[in-house]
């Protein structure tokens, strides 16, 4: 029953001059930016460790990890905290938008053309003008992913 | 291109074949992984069929020449390892003394043994089956073919041929070389046995290389024995390389734990490889062990099951196992089992250098190393101080300070984690100088903050894997984050650095 009421809702994010999309049923919150611990040795992209009312959460900056510029954090950064199978993780992104819900018929498959960034952009959805690009959450979480040392460009 | 496409589809219902069969008689659940991946394949394999029908071409025999060679990194062999480390891990999943680190150590055996597989071995795998008309034949096939950089074995029998190839023949060039091999020889070649190289393998590492051709000629040298050929023909799929490689990895894992896995292997000869005998030996003191040595008895064929308890004569080269007293004690348990029809089942309980419960309030000495804090058991501490210059040592091994009457190395973390330290010289910090189990040695901080109580939480294994000494951290009152140094593991990198 959950699940229904929460089937095509999307938390939308931006991303630079893009808009993001996640499947609200990955999302356990929003939180402003906490102070981020380092940890030694990480990928770029993972930012390190937050406290969140006593639990440890990884944070990974989505811009690094989709090959954008890196920007200073400001008071509209957030994290989003996101939860696939065991894997919990925070993903810093400029700024939060709205939750919208896109039919089925506006989501369509990504073009084949673009770089091995497409791997984490599931679908591609049209709500009034706007163009959200659904992300992955299951490839952007996967452990191999988490693990690899780089980023990429999309 | 069909015969390409045949070889594949054959390949890959052997390995379907191969995880069914797994499933029914070895009484052990096959990953899901591989058996997702199998699924794959064969997916690929029947969009290729599908296209081909349509575009054909050159470009598709590639693809499925790529996917063949992708297909050797997961070699039939790897069947033999899973029955061997599926029962390890297996035991250390199921061993409740502290299951989340131990997953972690679980799965970076698996990663490892997956590249040592590829590496060290690339494929074994046969082609089909037919009588011969000649019962022995000495014949010389040398370098026959261009693409033969490798001898092929000067004496061959009348049904068994060993050849070594290289990568830069397709699977389909091979078939077209061994046919022309048979119009040569002059009889059909049966029970094609293939060992593959590539390139790399022989270039990054000959030794391993060496020891499979003398391998292979070994087994020749022995022509009045056939029956160890036979023999060797259900041993193959593991080879002594192998199973080196996999012990080795094992014993290198276990290497922080009181206790090593060691493994003769390389004591093996051409009798002993039936009866292949794996010791585990505590290096702890020996106390009253009761209950006298247990050796693990591996037996290859899963066919029968030989307790060795009289080492006279024997060919084993390791030390025997003393006690499991102390294991039990301060680590968890390690219980051996032998089941007939089954392999041996190991239940080892991995020490945990931090807490082993997550509730365990510990009592750590708060440091800092530039802009980053970490927590010292204080337990593990012996003394700290600022050392003199006159008390440093530095030459090619590394740093060292003496310290009472003793010359400890230095472990300096900032270099270790690449962080920017306040200072770089050892006389400007704080030396931390602390003690593990067998040794002693010294960390070099910026400062010590506190000594703090606190508890552990457990980083994920993305991330400890890739930060060697820190699995841990914890909350401090302030909500700040401090990292939890593994002492042992510690000491692990900096070995590995020096060397």
């Amino acid at each position: 029953m959950i699940e229904d009421t929460m089937k095509g809702k999307f938390l939308t994010f931006s991303l630079d001059q893009e808009h993001y999309g996640i499947d609200i049923l990955y999302v356990t919150e929003i939180v402003g930016l906490q102070p981020v611990t380092d940890v030694p040795e990480m990928p770029n992209f993972i930012r390190g460790v937050i406290n969140l009312r006593g639990s440890i959460i990884p944070v990974m900056d989505a811009r690094i990890k989709f090959g954008k510029e890196e920007i200073e954090y400001n008071d509209r950064t957030c994290t989003v905290v996101v939860e696939v199978g065991q894997v919990q993780i925070g993903i810093i992104v400029d700024a939060v938008s709205e939750v919208l819900t896109i039919d089925d018929e506006n989501i369509v498959p990504p073009p084949l053309v673009g770089g091995s960034g497409r791997k984490y952009i599931k679908n591609i959805g049209k709500y009034d003008n706007q163009i959200i690009l659904i992300v992955d959450c299951e490839a952007l979480l996967n452990e191999d992913e988490l693990g690899s040392i780089q980023g990429i460009n999309i | 291109m069909s015969t390409v496409i045949d070889a594949l589809r054959i390949d890959l219902e052997r390995k379907a074949h191969t995880i069914c069969t797994c499933v029914q008689k070895m009484c052990y659940e096959v990953r899901k992984e591989d058996i997702d991946t199998l699924l794959r394949e064969l997916h690929t394999f029947k969009s290729l069929i599908e296209t081909t029908n349509i575009s054909g071409g050159t470009q598709i025999v590639h693809q499925l020449e790529g996917l063949y060679s992708e297909n050797v990194l997961w070699a039939d062999n790897k069947n033999d390892l899973f029955n061997l480390t599926y029962d390890i891990v297996q035991a250390l999943l199921e061993d409740n003394h502290e299951t989340y680190t131990t997953q972690l150590d679980i799965f970076e055996l698996y990663d490892s043994l997956e590249k040592e597989v590829a590496f060290k071995y690339k494929c074994i795998f046969d082609f089909s089956e037919q009588s011969v008309s000649k019962d022995i034949i000495e014949y010389k096939i040398k370098a026959y073919v261009s693409s033969f950089v490798f001898e092929v074995l000067e004496e061959c029998w009348h049904d068994e041929v060993y050849m070594v190839f290289t990568s830069d023949l397709t699977k389909k060039e091979i078939g077209c070389k061994l046919d022309e091999i048979s119009g040569l020889i002059g009889y059909k070649l049966i029970d094609q046995t293939y060992f593959y190289l590539e390139e790399e393998d022989i270039s990054i590492n000959p030794i391993d290389y060496r020891s499979m051709l003398n391998e292979l000629k070994h087994l020749c040298d022995v022509s009045s024995e056939p029956e160890i050929l036979k023999f060797y023909k259900k041993f193959k799929n593991m080879s002594e390389i192998t199973i080196n490689a996999l012990f080795s990895d094992i014993a290198t894992r276990c290497k922080n734990l009181p206790y090593t896995l060691t493994v003769n292997a390389g004591s093996l000869d051409r009798v002993s490889v039936h009866h292949k005998t794996f010791i585990v030996n505590e290096l702890m003191t020996y106390l009253n062990e009761k209950s006298g040595p247990m050796i693990l008895y591996w037996d290859e064929t899963n066919r029968s099951i030989n307790v060795v308890s009289d080492l006279t004569n024997k060919f084993i080269n390791g030390k025997i196992l003393q006690t499991r007293d102390y294991i039990a004690a301060s680590v968890g348990k390690k219980i051996l089992r032998q089941n007939t029809y089954r392999v041996t089942e190991f239940d080892i309980g991995l020490q945990i250098n931090v807490p082993s419960m997550l509730s365990d309030i510990v009592s750590t000495l708060l440091v800092r190393i530039g802009q980053m804090k970490f927590t010292i058991p204080i337990d593990k501490i012996e003394r700290t101080y600022q050392a003199r210059a006159s008390e440093l040592i530095s030459n090619l091994s590394g740093d060292f300070v003496s310290s009472k009457d003793k010359c400890i190395p230095v472990i300096k973390l900032f270099e270790t984690y690449h962080i920017t330290s306040d200072f770089t010289r050892i006389c400007d910090g704080i030396v931390i100088e602390v003690k593990t189990e067998d040794e002693s040695f010294a960390l070099l901080v910026d400062e010590i903050l506190d000594q703090v109580d606190v508890t552990f939480q457990y980083l994920p294994h993305y991330m400890s894997k890739q930060v060697k000494g820190v699995v841990a951290c914890s909350v401090l009152r302030e909500g700040d984050i401090a990292l939890a140094l593994d002492l042992q593991a510690i000491k692990g990198v900096f070995t590995m650095e020096v060397m």
